[in-house]
């Protein structure tokens, strides 16, 4: 295999080749914590690597429409998190009740449903974002 | 930024997917060229001179 060759099949099949392995220590994960982490880090490296082929792999509309989808979008969803945020630390936030991720409810349960709020929100903005740049493009 | 993509793609009788693969970009991004809603980068645009063998100057004005 020339170089050249075995450079595309790194770069292409290496986040799978990752994913595999997250895969392969998540199931290990069940009984060792070690291997969990290194199976999230593994799974995180991989769609890391994925995202990065892929972006690599379509034009440059495409990838204009996906950086200021997720400048604008994800930005804004941030600010509505922000704004959450600011307000759950303050006397109004101390009525709200707020359904947890992980049960039984714990401090990193907590921890989790608002970093997963926050990444929802954000990809809600990033999602329509995009939408909204290919009606203005199209 | 105005552009003479639209005639010159026709005066080469190529669809906008022609065009697309001759640049290796979408049909939705040669779409978006041609209707001037999105300017091209200078690697793109000295790509469409080439493929259509006429400067930059010829093709886009301001």
């Amino acid at each position: 295999m020339s170089w050249q060759r075995a450079r595309s099949f790194i770069a292409r099949g290496g986040g799978f080749i990752l994913l595999i392995l997250a895969l392969v220590f998540a199931r290990i994960g069940a009984q060792n914590d070690g291997a969990m982490w290194v199976a999230a880090v593994l799974g995180m490296l991989s769609a890391m690597w994925i995202g990065g082929a892929w972006m690599a792999s379509i034009d440059e509309a495409a990838q204009e429409a996906h950086k200021w989808s997720w400048y604008w979008g994800g930005s804004g969803g941030m600010a509505v998190g922000g704004v959450l945020l600011i307000l759950a630390m303050t006397p109004t936030g101390r009525g709200w009740t707020v359904p947890v991720l992980l049960e039984p409810a714990s401090p990193a349960g907590y921890a989790a449903t608002g970093a997963m709020g926050m990444l929802l929100l954000m990809v809600t903005g990033y999602l329509l974002a995009w939408g909204l740049w290919w009606l203005r493009h199209r | 930024m105005n552009n003479r993509l639209k005639v010159l793609r026709a005066e080469h009788d190529w669809s906008q997917a022609d065009l697309a693969a001759r640049l290796g970009v979408s049909r939705q991004t040669v779409n978006a060229l041609e209707t001037g809603r999105y300017d091209p980068s200078l690697p793109l645009a000295f790509k469409i001179a080439a493929v259509f063998g006429q400067p930059i100057e010829a093709i886009f004005s301001a």
